[in-house]
């Protein structure tokens, strides 16, 4: 029974990639990253990590899915239909194929797992205590991470927004005094 | 060995190995930049499993490493993808296409 | 006991005194000197001559006390040169050959100095004039008291050069320059004949061995070690010397040019002391001469030529000075007739006596020019014996001693070479001695003739001069006549220490030589004899073999009185002819030289000699300075040319160098760079992908290469 859902889900997750790989549209693939997504994430229950599933589907799913497909349909792609030409594709899919048919023996050829009979289960608790007692450094460079990619996608989206409320004022160097043409520009906005 | 596939680690490594695969192959193939991004998110994706399976199957002690490991490789590819979609935002705004024949400025 | 010898140094060292004293005053005040000064100068300079001369009769009075043996008197003043090779101190000597020639110089020159006061009164230049004569004075004293060859030709030197200065005197005439430059140029040509003489002198010294001294007494020494043949190229070229300095053929186109200079001058430098220099060097080297025979014979040949050459030029000559001048060149040859015998005595004596009427014959020709108000042609004077009777009797003396009229002192020097040439044997050329007799007979008579001519000439006659009237011919100053009368009386009794034994003399002067030339004639002696005492002369018989005395003795005095007749008849026969031409019918000379118009001028144009030396060496030498100028221009220039183009060649190649190499070398560079863009650009896509594959590329080598380390 367990082995059915397992390669049910397997085949969901591989589908999934190969669809946002071949698929036409962007929409498309789209949905096939979600696919996938979802179905990893249920992979992530078969190896009793069920902390990960979770903030897989919450991050990956809920965020950036999500983004994504904001962007797709703010960037207008959805109604353009990518013509791809099929030969230009062989190329890297050989590249693909053999690179990873190396790296998938190499990987199987070496790896000595063995299968644990005993209890695995890692809870958030455990999560958590290791986060905070013995991984606290990873925790902090995650914060910080994120306050960096908060802080850098406001700068980078800041100016854009300045733009769009005012337009044809465009912040010039040659024309005058830059750097009050610029104030005028930003207490007019304000 | 056990005869079930889902107790079996290599099935979670080709499974690994095929979104892999597939996320490369996106990444190589498409001219759109989201779905280089999307095939991004796979590849880091097959990475996490990758972590995840090494984590359940290779276990002297109770050692949840591996895990800690995959939420941060989740959290940086989350923070990743938010910065590129807002590069790409931006680009976007300029150029008014997301396809990498029109931004390729630094040709040459 | 010879303290007299502590003096010596005073002799030369008056005039040179007094040469500087008038240099300074020349060279600070000039010509713009005040009358003071310049009659000072008349006074000072013929003071230290006298001072020199008073100091020689005193040593030649001490001489004369002395015995035979004991008559060199000398000084050592300096140590000069002393090497291994060569010794030559600064030694004055005084013996009895350099004493005659002494008391000429400073006896003679101290009344030409005193007759120069006279005649260059009103010169502008005469503080100049003593200076240079001073100067003079004391270089012909040098040339005759130095001990050995190398000082005798400081001397020979000094005195071609102050000729040279003297000569040229009044330079802003550029004719009388030219006088002065030719004569100081010809005479370069003997002094470098000369040079070669005694260049070979000391070479032989070190060849053949010997005393490194070079002072006369020593190089007696050398007659026997050095081959015969190298002395006859010795002397050879001492005589060449003198041809130079005492005008002998080839040499002598200077003499009459040097007429150019002032009359004293002329009669100081060119009849009395100069022109002697030759034939005072042959005495000082009598040895020398003596061992080459050879040497002997082509003197002998070439003063005969030379005297007869001389006086037939003579005969035509029409300026007072020029026949003068030509008469000195025809006696000097008479002199080196003499010495061409071997019996050195006669040409010393010729030389003494001819000093004594040379000189007079010019002075009293400087006094006829300043009577005549500067007029030297002949042809414009005549009958001037009324007005300047000192001068007339006085120059009268002069030319009845140059012609030989017995009684006087012309005749016993003149007669004596002649009878010597006579009786001479000459190993090369039996009859030479004969033929050279003839010639000197025929120009003696020749001498005679245009000696009479002249005085005739000028002093009988009517008056014939245009620019200066009779009356104003007037008589010179007492500083002139009064060294006429004493010459006049010297040229008179002047002889008589010459007479020979055959008319009752006992021949004084050749007692007083023999001393001097006796080594020599010893020598002869003995080789006559057929003792082989010294190598090289053995073989040879020299041209006088024996002492004039025994000779004398041996043939009888009866021959010697027939020589004697037969040249008394020549001179009075020359006289004759002068008067007749001269005096009684002077349409004679014009139909005689009417008829040989074409030989007229031949001789008045001096053989047209000046001209052939003109064209041959003057415009030869100018030739190979003309040949040596191109070829500076063509070679040099072309070496220069060559190192420039030579350059621009090098240039050439380093710009191509500098071009194809240098600059590919940066373009090559830059193409690389360029290349190397290029290939980069491909990579540079922009494409995102590309760069995923290059990402995937450099995973994979990066693994590999892993895996291999």
């Amino acid at each position: 029974m367990k082995d059915a859902i397992f390669i049910m889900v397997a085949v969901l997750a591989v589908g999934g990639a190969v669809l946002t790989a071949a698929s036409q549209s962007i929409i498309n693939a789209a949905l096939g990253l979600l696919l996938s997504l979802m179905s990893v994430a249920a992979l992530y229950v078969f190896l009793n990590a069920d902390f990960v599933a979770i903030s897989q589907i919450l991050v990956y799913v809920g965020g950036i899915m999500v983004l994504l497909l904001f962007s797709i349909m703010l960037s207008s792609g959805a109604s353009d239909v990518m013509k791809n030409n099929p030969a230009m594709k062989v190329f890297p899919a050989l590249v693909t194929v053999v690179f990873f048919i190396g790296l998938a023996i190499y990987a199987l050829k070496s790896a000595r797992l063995e299968f644990f009979q005993g209890e695995y289960a890692a809870s958030t608790r455990d999560i958590g205590h290791l986060f905070l007692k013995e991984y606290v450094l990873v925790f902090e460079l995650i914060s910080v991470l994120i306050v960096v990619m908060l802080v850098g996608a406001g700068v980078m989206l800041r100016k854009e927004l300045v733009r769009k409320i005012s337009p044809g004022k465009t912040p010039d160097a040659s024309s005058g005094a830059p750097g009050v043409k610029n104030q005028s520009t930003q207490e007019e906005s304000k | 060995m056990s005869p079930l596939l889902s107790e079996n680690p290599n099935s979670y490594l080709i499974i690994a190995v095929l979104i892999f695969a597939a996320g490369m192959f996106t990444v190589l193939t498409r001219k759109n930049i989201l779905a280089i991004i999307m095939g991004i998110e796979l590849m880091l994706n097959a990475s996490v499993i990758n972590f995840l399976t090494f984590s359940f199957f290779r276990q002297q002690t109770t050692n949840y490493s591996g895990h800690i490991f995959a939420i941060s490789i989740i959290v940086l590819a989350a923070a990743e993808a938010v910065v590129a979609l807002s590069i790409l935002l931006a680009i976007f705004q300029q150029r008014k296409s997301v396809m990498t024949d029109d931004i390729s400025d630094m040709k040459g | 006991m010879n303290q007299v010898a502590e003096y010596i140094w005073i002799i030369p060292a008056a005039p040179l005194a007094g040469f500087v004293v008038n240099a300074l005053m020349s060279f600070f005040l000039g010509d713009k000197a005040s009358g003071a000064y310049k009659k000072a100068s008349a006074i000072i300079s013929p003071l230290v001559i006298l001072v020199s001369f008073i100091v020689t009769l005193a040593v030649f009075i001490q001489m004369l006390g002395n015995p035979e043996t004991d008559r060199v008197f000398s000084q050592n003043l300096y140590t000069w040169i002393k090497t291994g090779l060569v010794e030559a101190n600064i030694n004055l000597v005084l013996d009895p050959l350099s004493i005659i020639l002494v008391l000429i110089i400073t006896g003679v020159g101290f009344l030409i100095h005193l007759y120069s006061a006279g005649y260059m009164d009103h010169d502008k230049s005469v503080i100049r004039y003593f200076a240079y004569l001073n100067l003079f004075t004391f270089a012909m004293l040098l040339l005759v008291l130095g001990d050995n060859i190398l000082l005798m030709f400081v001397g020979w030197e000094g005195v071609g050069l102050c000729s040279y200065l003297l000569i040229g005197f009044w330079f802003d005439n550029r004719e009388y320059a030219i006088a002065g430059m030719k004569a100081f140029i010809v005479n370069r040509v003997g002094d470098f004949a000369f040079i070669i003489g005694f260049f070979m002198l000391f070479w032989g010294i070190y060849h053949y061995g010997g005393v490194p001294s070079i002072a006369f007494g020593a190089l007696k020494d050398l007659i026997g070690k050095m081959p015969e043949w190298y002395l006859t190229i010795i002397t050879l070229m001492l005589f060449i010397g003198a041809t130079g300095k005492s005008a002998q053929i080839p040499l002598y186109v200077w003499l009459p040019d040097a007429m150019a200079g002032p009359t004293p001058v002329s009669a100081l430098i060119h009849a009395a002391t100069m022109v002697t220099a030759g034939i005072y060097m042959i005495a000082r080297m009598s040895y020398l001469f003596a061992a080459t025979p050879m040497t002997l014979t082509i003197i002998s040949i070439v003063a005969a030529a030379t005297a007869f050459f001389a006086a037939t030029i003579g005969i035509v000559q029409n300026d007072i000075k020029k026949v003068l001048a030509y008469s000195t060149v025809s006696q000097l040859g008479y002199m080196f007739l003499g010495m061409g015998t071997g019996v050195f005595t006669t040409g010393v004596f010729h030389l003494m006596t001819h000093a004594f009427f040379k000189g007079l014959l010019f002075l009293g020709a400087g006094s006829v020019i300043l009577a005549t108000h500067h007029q030297q042609d002949i042809l414009q004077m005549g009958g001037l014996r009324k007005k300047i009777p000192i001068t007339f009797y006085t120059f009268l003396i002069g030319t009845l001693a140059i012609a030989g009229i017995p009684g006087l002192s012309g005749f016993f020097s003149k007669d004596e070479i002649l009878w010597q040439t006579y009786s001479a044997t000459n190993t090369y050329f039996p009859g030479l001695p004969h033929i050279l007799w003839m010639v000197g007979l025929a120009t003696a008579g020749i001498t005679s003739f245009y000696m009479f001519r002249l005085l005739f000439l000028t002093f009988f006659g009517t008056y014939r001069g245009t620019e200066t009237s009779f009356e104003e011919v007037h008589e010179s100053p007492w500083t002139m006549t009064l060294p006429l009368v004493v010459l006049a009386i010297l040229s008179l009794f002047g002889g008589y220490i010459g007479t020979p034994e055959a008319l009752g003399g006992s021949n004084h002067l050749h007692h007083w030589l023999a001393p001097v030339f006796s080594a020599h004639e010893t020598v002869a002696a003995v080789a006559e004899n057929g003792a082989t005492m010294v190598e090289g002369i053995a073989a040879v018989v020299p041209v006088i073999p024996v002492v004039p005395e025994a000779q004398a003795h041996a043939a009888g005095h009866a021959q010697e009185y027939f020589f004697m007749g037969l040249s008394i008849l020549v001179s009075l026969s020359g006289m004759a002819l002068a008067f007749l031409f001269y005096v009684v019918k002077p349409s004679i000379p014009k139909a005689i030289f009417g008829k040989v118009g074409g030989l007229h001028k031949l001789v008045y144009n001096k053989y047209f000699v000046d001209e052939i030396y003109q064209a041959t060496f003057v415009n030869g030498t100018l030739g190979i300075r003309m040949l040596l100028n191109r070829f500076d221009q063509k070679v040099i220039d072309a070496i220069v040319n060559f190192t420039a183009v030579a350059t621009k060649a090098v240039s050439r190649v380093h710009g191509f160098f500098d071009r194809v190499v240098v600059d590919g070398l940066v373009n090559f560079v830059a193409s690389f760079a360029q290349h190397y863009a290029a290939v980069m650009q491909a990579w540079q896509s922009g494409l995102v992908n590309r760069y995923f594959y290059y990402i995937l590329g450099s995973f994979i080598m990066v693994y590999v290469v892993m895996q291999i380390v």
